[in-house]
């Protein structure tokens, strides 16, 4: 019997479980839940999953939210073998600390960037520095192996490409972090059904993203800077006129002075036979 | 050889199979994180012996050059098991109890129970103590900020569905013993209460608590002291004026 995935498919955590099921061989019976459109908050959905998210597993009577815990479950229950998610405790750890990467650091950094602006908030330019930071870690981790977690594809891969081809597809540039570019080509090209269960949804979400979270363009920006600099010129014309005008009074007030020794020297005593007064042998 | 019992520092030594490494592993941490806090209590549980490297996160030593050649990404809890060098408090939890346990009790092998348990740890990380950072973030100095009330609805969102898991048996994963999901949660929960964050209504959250003080061995050098002391300085930094 078919599981029952209530998804969306822009969303990259129900594409991360796609992705698994895919790997796995396990059929999905997929039941659309528009975000978008707030069905996740209607009673009908709030019965299934009182979280209110996707994705939703329903596997007789197993019912499971958080996409990680979705992957692994399935990996664990349907794969014929443990290569998408190792037994071994020095191999798992590496692929747990990959899942908890993701969600916790790259995932969480992205949302917290993009996400406002499908509420019509401001988008932080300033947060993508966060994002290359966590995407140059990811680069490093790819530097001796082919895959996130070692040498084979694991859920780490299904988890980590979900979120960074909606990256990509939204604008962000991969080249400065390269290993991570060819590791995006690899699972393209290497994973079961990937372009049904990721690429089609990270091409959509991209699109609808691309112009949110863009920074303002560069015709906008001259534009800006003209302004900026014809209201610095209106500032520096008013000061000028506020300092011309105190010369002014600093010249008027000179004049008053000069005006008032010339009176004051007239209207002095004219001194004669005064030989202890030193101003008149300075006179001579 | 090692056995049990207590050596001349008065900690217990760990109980290892002599196949097993006898090098105690090295724990870089700091006591008020509830992410540390969550492997001292399974190492606790399991009876691994840490060799305990504090890090002061308020004072920015995960930014030493020492730490990041460790841990580029600059955070706690970072485990040294030999050549493994592994960080994500809830990965080192399940690592530790794979490796160590002497039975699967704390992070049962049955796919179901363990979907449930893993489930609760995600929402650790992504759900219930982000929504309380951002919370006490809109508060900060005596100053509600903008965000304030939708940050408090979020809040109480999570704890709602907190409080929802813990009406499915004794512990979290609706078990009757303590299990890894446990051990990740107390420390988050019990930072909260300590802040003054989790009112009395949330009956089952309070009970549960309890019953994990109760239940988890070393609970009080584990996570008690820790809780108490984040709980103090979130209080501060929500009081008064920077």
């Amino acid at each position: 019997m078919p599981l029952d995935l209530y998804y969306l498919d822009l969303s990259p955590p129900c594409r991360a479980v796609m992705l698994t099921a895919r790997a796995v061989g396990v059929d999905l019976n997929l039941k659309v839940v528009n975000i978008m459109a707030g069905d996740h908050r209607k009673p009908e959905f709030l019965k299934v999953n009182p979280q209110h998210k996707v994705p939703f597993l329903v596997d007789g009577t197993v019912k499971l939210s958080e996409s990680r815990a979705i992957c692994s479950y399935l990996a664990s229950q349907y794969g014929k073998d443990d290569s998408f998610y190792p037994n071994n405790p020095k191999a798992r750890c590496i692929v747990d600390q990959r899942l908890y990467f993701d969600i916790g650091t790259l995932y969480q950094k992205w949302a917290d960037f993009a996400y406002p602006g499908l509420r019509g908030l401001p988008v932080d330019q300033s947060l993508l520095e966060g994002i290359h930071e966590a995407l140059s870690q990811f680069n490093a981790n790819l530097m001796d192996f082919p895959w996130a977690a070692g040498n084979k594809i694991t859920i780490a891969d299904f988890s980590l490409v979900a979120t960074i081809s909606s990256m990509e597809a939204a604008g962000v540039d991969l080249q400065q972090h390269p290993h991570v570019a060819k590791w995006l080509r690899r699972c393209e090209m290497k994973m079961v059904g990937y372009k049904e269960a990721n690429g089609d949804g990270a091409s959509k979400f991209g699109e609808f993203l691309k112009n949110i979270i863009a920074p303002p363009s560069a015709a906008k920006k001259e534009e800006e800077k003209a302004e900026e600099k014809k209201e610095e010129k209106v500032e520096e014309k008013k000061e000028e006129k506020v300092e011309e005008k105190k010369v002014e009074e600093k010249k008027v007030e000179e004049k008053k002075v000069e005006i008032e020794i010339i009176e004051k020297e007239n209207n002095a005593p004219v001194k004669k036979d005064d030989t202890s007064d030193s101003s008149s042998s300075d006179e001579e | 050889m090692l056995s049990d019992g207590v050596d001349d520092t008065n900690r217990l030594v760990a109980f290892h199979r002599p196949a097993l490494a006898a090098m105690p592993l090295d724990l870089y941490y700091c006591i008020t994180s509830p992410f540390c806090r969550s492997v001292l209590l399974t190492a606790k549980a399991l009876g691994v012996e840490l060799n305990l490297k504090e890090v002061d996160i308020w004072a920015g030593e995960q930014h030493k050059p020492e730490y990041l050649a460790l841990n580029p990404e600059h955070t706690v809890p970072t485990l040294v098991d030999g050549s493994l060098v592994l960080w994500e408090s809830r990965a080192i939890c399940t690592y530790l109890i794979t490796k160590f346990g002497k039975d699967d009790a704390l992070y049962p092998r049955d796919a179901v129970i363990r979907a449930k348990i893993d489930s609760l740890l995600y929402f650790d990380i992504a759900t219930l103590f982000p929504r309380f950072k951002t919370f006490v973030a809109s508060q900060l100095g005596g100053k509600r900020d903008a965000t304030y009330e939708e940050k408090k609805e979020k809040f109480f969102e999570g704890l709602n569905w907190l409080e929802r898991f813990l009406s499915r048996g004794n512990f979290a994963a609706g078990t009757d013993h303590i299990t890894v999901a446990d051990m990740v949660l107390v420390p988050s929960v019990t930072s909260l209460a300590e802040s003054g964050f989790i009112p009395d209504e949330y009956t089952r959250t309070h009970e549960w608590v309890r019953r994990c003080k109760d239940g988890m061995v070393g609970y009080e050098e584990a996570n008690g002291e820790g809780a108490r002391l984040v709980g103090e300085r979130i209080k501060r930094m929500i009081s008064s004026p920077a």
